[in-house]
């Protein structure tokens, strides 16, 4: 198994080595660092600053009313800046911006070029399902935030982001177990793991006898959903 | 006991009236830690109530979305939830579902599991509806079943759980600065007055959640004018932080000429408030039983929307204004004369009500009561009520039906010889049942009409049918057994002959008021040949 492991951590390495090498950094006629992946400038290389603002600017009626946002694409993060400036000229302070980006050398390159943004928090995953496990991000989604896409990373990554936007989370009670931390529900739902039903009807499973309490937990988690289902 | 949970998963006004409940438990178990568990957009009303070890709120915004959107995977739901729960103790000595909605009987299902005792109803294993009790019936399916109910939910708790509801001031949180300011401002009013008596500030807090439930403009403006021209009394307009009750609030200043006194509270200043003021008059339910748990004394304005039987105020003396909708005439004469009537400056005799009708509430030993004051009242709808409350007391607590005092009225004898038609009607049913219930496994034809007897049974159920009562306590016990009917035989036997004695139980319930009723006819006809005489 250890060796496995190395040879995994290799392959990554190359991998992102690979991707870095296809990273180049440009001017802009402005003065402003521009990545250039496979063959396409994720800013403006004339004024990255004005176009990011533009951008921003399309969604002025819709950023008044949130305060959680979530950025599809890193680029070098000229959009965000554009979004934080335009949220403190609104007076606000209180915000909060995820920004999803599937590459990871694009995510190095940024952090070696410019400084950590304030209340920005910046996810990188190859697989989309990765993203979507992680409880921070699920938290933040929660908050129904305002989906702002980077226009040239949406066009380099269009499957991902593709997947990303129309993501099925598996919810076999296998699925379920690997998400979740052991505590008593998940003891209950290993009992029945060998089941093929998914957990969303567990009411309907022959095994439910078998959960014990957590069966009425996992009901009242549901009757909670048909709630939102019937509004 | 040392930990108790309360699960109240309602709205704002009903999680205050738990704190009716909370105030009795406390005085009972002085050592319990009360923990409470709420939505999480009652967790600032749960908060204000003092006696609570804890509030726990469930985010209901999270667990829906969680719940709901696909991307997801449910693992969150579940760990979500769990997290809201890491804070309750492992075990629990009691239980207590206080609102008879799904999550929350799901929920005293998976709490009540581990625990030593539950009140209230929860899920068992087969997905059915289990009852801790009588009581349990009457609060989840009787009051539920009709518009009106026997007896008022803070006393149904209260039974539910076994203890006798306390008669003292719930501990309520308030905020000093408040206080302080509202002492000043009161203060200023006084030093400000020309009355030679003390002077009673009325709190008017007349908007609601819903627009048919608030008092109109038109009225309000009358009203306050009316109390300016008393001297020993002064307007308080009380509202809640909203756009809606600010607007109307700047709209009735402006008519009442720039010179209303307004506060914009939250719960919090609100309870600073309640705790200066003299008197209530409110239509809206959270504030209702916020002064109601302060043994404020209160006039409630009941547009018909809600039931007072259920949910009207629980301390003693509170006053009821009934209307058929907020349309109706004379309004603001009418809560100003009930105002005066409960601050004792108009005696009963000369309280005259243009066309509302006002309740009191009261107390007997068979609980809390809204008795009649005057106003149009249905006799007959009266007469049921009484009648109808000592059967549900005696029928849930298994003893003999109390008997009420109930005089003779035009319609008396038409109630109880419909009364008699649906006992006999009820009889002949039981009776087929009986006969059908052996032969049920074996003819599928008697099955049949085995299952019309029994719908036949339930189809008279009515507020106007007293044999409702025994008749909804019943199917409660039916539907413990109507998983596997053949199985279940000898119980659902049990069960119909049960049934049988709650009939006849009633029945010379009935008899005995008819007969009390032929000595009164027979007294009254006596007095009046004597005085012929």
């Amino acid at each position: 198994m250890e060796g496995a492991f190395s040879i995994l951590r290799m392959r990554q390495m190359l991998e992102t080595k690979r991707q870095s090498s296809q990273i180049e950094i440009k001017i802009s006629k402005n003065g402003h660092k521009v990545p250039l992946l496979k063959g396409i400038h994720l800013h403006s290389i004339y004024d990255p600053i004005k176009e990011a603002e533009a951008l921003i600017h399309r969604f002025d009626e819709s950023i008044k009313e949130k305060k959680y946002f979530l950025i599809l694409g890193l680029g070098f993060g000229y959009h965000i800046k554009a979004l934080i400036n335009k949220l403190h000229t609104m007076g606000d302070s209180d915000f909060k911006i995820i920004v999803i980006e599937p590459n990871k050398s694009l995510v190095d390159c940024f952090q070696d070029n410019f400084p950590a943004i304030e209340n920005v928090t910046i996810f990188q995953a190859e697989q989309v399902s990765e993203i979507y496990a992680q409880r921070k991000v699920v938290d933040f989604l929660c908050h129904l935030p305002l989906v702002l896409a980077h226009p040239a990373s949406l066009n380099l990554h269009d499957h991902y982001f593709k997947s990303f936007l129309s993501f099925s989370s598996d919810n076999s009670v296998g699925s379920v177990l690997s998400h979740m931390s052991k505590n008593e529900t998940y003891q209950a739902l290993q009992r029945i793991e060998n089941s093929d039903f998914d957990i969303a009807n567990i009411a309907s499973s022959p095994s439910k006898l078998e959960l014990g309490r957590s069966y009425f937990l996992l009901k009242a988690i549901d009757a909670m959903a048909s709630m939102c289902r019937e509004v | 006991m040392k930990n108790i949970l309360i699960i109240n998963l309602r709205k704002l006004g009903d999680v205050f009236t738990t704190g009716h409940l909370i105030t009795s438990l406390k005085a009972k178990y002085p050592s319990a830690k009360i923990h409470f568990l709420v939505y999480k957009e009652s967790e600032n009303a749960a908060a204000l109530l003092a006696d609570i070890f804890q509030v726990v709120a469930i985010d209901r915004k999270k667990m829906a979305t969680l719940g709901s959107k696909k991307i997801f995977n449910k693992a969150f739901s579940i760990e979500t939830l769990l997290d809201t729960f890491s804070v309750l103790p492992e075990t629990f000595d009691l239980v207590i579902n206080h609102s008879n909605d799904l999550v929350a009987t799901l929920l005293t299902a998976y709490f009540s599991e581990n625990s030593t005792d539950w009140a209230g109803i929860r899920f068992n294993s087969k997905d059915i509806v289990e009852y801790s009790g009588n009581w349990s019936v009457a609060y989840n399916d009787l009051s539920s079943e009709f518009a009106n109910s026997y007896f008022n939910y803070v006393d149904l708790i209260h039974k539910i759980v076994g203890i006798p509801p306390s008669r003292q001031r719930s501990r309520l949180k308030d905020s000093q600065s408040h206080t302080k300011a509202w002492d000043g401002v009161l203060n200023k009013i006084r030093s400000e007055n020309l009355s030679t008596s003390e002077l009673k500030f009325i709190g008017i807090s007349p908007f609601s959640s819903s627009d048919s439930k608030d008092i109109p403009l038109g009225c309000l403006e009358e009203l306050f004018s009316q109390i300016y021209d008393d001297l020993n009394l002064f307007p308080i307009l009380i509202i809640a932080p909203s756009a809606k009750e600010r607007m109307a609030a700047e709209e009735l200043n402006k008519r009442l000429g720039n010179g209303l006194v307004t506060v914009e509270a939250d719960f919090l200043a609100t309870t600073s408030i309640l705790q200066q003021i003299n008197f209530l008059v409110t239509c809206d339910s959270s504030i209702k039983h916020l002064a109601d748990l302060n043994k404020v004394p209160l006039l409630e304005i009941n547009y018909g929307v809600t039931s007072f039987s259920k949910q009207g105020p629980s301390s003693k003396n509170s006053l009821i204004l009934c209307f058929n909708s907020n349309q109706a005439l004379s309004q603001s004469q009418d809560i100003y004369a009930s105002m005066k009537f409960s601050l004792d400056a108009i005696p009963h005799e000369h309280l005259h009500l243009g066309n509302g009708a006002l309740f009191r509430t009261t107390c007997d030993s068979l609980g809390t009561k809204y008795e009649h004051v005057t106003g149009l009242l249905k006799i007959e709808q009266q007469v049921r009520y009484e009648m109808g409350r000592a059967i549900a007391f005696g029928l849930c607590n298994n003893v003999d039906i109390p008997r009420p005092h109930i005089a003779f009225c035009t319609g008396l004898e038409e109630i109880l010889r419909t009364q008699a038609n649906s006992f006999q009607f009820i009889l002949k049913s039981i009776l087929h049942l009986l006969r059908e219930l052996p032969e049920l496994e074996t003819k599928n034809k008697r099955c049949e009409t085995f299952i019309s007897e029994l719908s036949a049974l339930f189809t008279n159920l009515s507020e106007d049918n007293l044999f409702s009562i025994p008749l909804i306590i019943w199917r409660t016990q039916l539907s413990l057994l109507s998983d596997n009917l053949f199985d279940n035989r000898k119980l659902f036997e049990k069960s119909i002959f049960e049934l049988k004695n709650n009939c006849l139980k009633v029945d010379n319930f009935l008899r005995s008021i008819a007969n009390n009723l032929d000595q009164q006819q027979e007294a009254d006809l006596g007095r009046k040949y004597l005085s012929v005489l």
